[in-house]
């Protein structure tokens, strides 16, 4: 069962929300494993919308037809009740999505195996959950397993890796240990780089790195490459774009106020 | 099936520091975002308050098309939101009672679905349209005004009374409807179901002359095709009811 099973209209709606809810109402009530891939694309689309509070009743509600149709440790089963997690974080409902990202996590590592590939993207989502959430010291452990975890499973260049390691920078900048957080960053855009991977990491990697460099005090460099990370989203997303704009504000910030004229 | 997991693992982690600040300007580059914020705005909204605000213009409000034509595309809107909503569903051509458990508060969808439960045979789209639409026409209205969006005047003329207008009373909601359709049929990414039924449904009453004039009509034709296509079975059979209705409306000579 893939996405493309449902709401797949063959031409310019395919992706839209149109085809997704369309594919949602035309096989609503089946419990079947196509109507659960359609109820969960939908879901996903509204997530990625940010209308997350909409995805949550179809969420729910996928949950309990897979666990009723599917069984509590099929595939598709874990793969609805991660979501349902991931959208409470995305809400910052933490005393929700952490229990919930726990629990599919321990299913998918019985069920999958610890190391298996939806293991470790449950394990991330709970380590990126746990920063959210404030639970540094939890991130940063869980965040390094996951690295650890992938750098052995994918590889040093696959992007699973590069992300996880990107998480993990976060969450080390954000426990205090700035130059750390330098370094793999430093590391992870290198091998970006040099081996190419997802084409919007690149961005993210830089202006983390930038980020970091100037908690660091290190505002040359900082400045130098949020200079550059500007340019890049000016030319990719526009000038107008809020990415942009908060790129922009914090080249300024990290300038610092203009001392005006000699 | 996609992983949503897998989805927070690509966008959020990455984008965590840049993203979850952004537009906040005081927050500190490491400091944590809050919570995504949800606006339901327009997306609740009925989908024949949209037929009728896109059918009148916001500055004079007078109606951009007839009135029976007009009342033909609320019936045919207030039934497509209730066979999204589960509680309606079509067969042979005719409407059927699926769900009557009347939404709280909401006293359109609740008339629609009694006048529909106190029948003892079922009847086709086009019965209902011709029944419903003079009534949702009052309903919506009233609504609209209940809200603020819309004032209603009277007009009469020499020879009797003329349709009532409704000018805008705040512009931005009266116009939203026709402007986010616009930009759906611009951008067919964007488009939703009910902006797919909407827009099929002024397809089928030939009023998409109501939609902004740059709009490529050659396009957004191939681009309705796609979306009557693409209709589930249930708004699929309503639409061609609605088709069936359009056809008696343009028939009928009003005296």
């Amino acid at each position: 069962m893939t996405q493309d099973d449902a709401g797949s209209t063959g031409g310019r709606l395919d992706g839209s929300l149109f085809a997704a809810e369309s594919a949602e109402l035309a096989t609503r009530g089946a419990a079947t494993r196509s109507s659960l891939a359609a109820l969960n694309s939908l879901a996903v689309e509204l997530c990625a919308r940010e209308r997350v509070e909409e995805a949550l009743p179809l969420l729910d509600r996928a949950v309990d037809t897979a666990r009723r149709v599917l069984g509590p440790r099929d595939p598709d089963t874990l793969v609805v009740g991660g979501n349902r997690a991931v959208a409470h974080a995305m809400l910052g409902r933490w005393a929700d999505a952490l229990p919930l990202l726990r629990a599919n996590l321990a299913e998918r590592a019985a069920a999958l195996g610890d190391t298996h590939r939806a293991t470790l993207d449950a394990r991330d989502a709970l380590a990126v959950t746990l920063r959210l959430a404030g639970n540094l010291r939890d991130a940063v452990t869980t965040h390094r397993l996951v690295v650890a975890q992938r750098l052995r499973e994918l590889g040093p260049a696959h992007p699973d890796t590069l992300t996880s390691r990107a998480g993990l920078a976060v969450a080390e900048a954000e426990a205090g240990h700035v130059e750390i957080a330098v370094e793999i960053l430093d590391d992870a855009l290198a091998l970006s780089a040099t081996r190419g991977g997802p084409p919007e990491l690149g961005p993210v990697l830089r202006l983390n790195l930038a980020l970091c460099l100037a908690a660091a005090g290190r505002r040359d460099p900082a400045l130098e490459l949020l200079t550059a990370v500007l340019a890049d989203h000016e030319a990719r997303l526009g000038h107008n774009d809020p990415e942009t704009a908060f790129v922009r504000h914090e080249l300024a910030r990290v300038r610092g106020p203009d001392p005006g004229p000699a | 099936m996609f992983d949503c997991a897998r989805f927070a693992n690509a966008i959020r982690p990455n984008r965590a520091v840049a993203y979850e600040s952004t537009g906040t300007g005081a927050r500190g580059p490491l400091e944590r975002g809050g919570p995504a914020e949800h606006n339901p705005g327009m997306d609740q909204e009925r989908l024949a308050a949209r037929v009728f605000l896109i059918a009148h213009d916001e500055f004079t409000g007078k109606p951009r098309m007839s009135h029976d034509l007009l009342c033909c595309g609320l019936a045919g809107a207030q039934l497509a939101d209730l066979v999204i909503a589960g509680h309606l569903t079509t067969s042979n051509g005719r409407i059927l009672l699926t769900d009557a458990e009347v939404p709280r508060a909401d006293t359109i969808a609740g008339y629609v679905l009694t006048a529909i439960g106190e029948q003892k045979a079922s009847h086709t789209v086009r019965t209902w349209t011709g029944h419903l639409g003079e009534a949702l026409f009052e309903l919506v209205g009233r609504e609209l005004v209940d809200h603020g969006i819309v004032r209603r005047e009277p007009v009469r003329g020499l020879l009797g009374r003329r349709p009532d207008r409704f000018p805008a009373v705040d512009l931005l909601r009266a116009a939203a409807p026709r402007i986010r359709l616009e930009h759906m049929l611009r951008t067919p990414r964007d488009l939703d179901l009910a902006g797919g039924v909407v827009a099929a449904l002024l397809w089928a009453l030939g009023t998409d002359a109501v939609l902004d004039p740059t709009i490529d009509r050659v396009e957004a034709r191939r681009l309705v095709d796609e979306v009557r296509d693409g209709l589930p079975p249930d708004l699929s059979r309503l639409l061609a009811g609605i088709v069936a209705s359009v056809s008696a409306v343009s028939l009928t000579v009003r005296r």
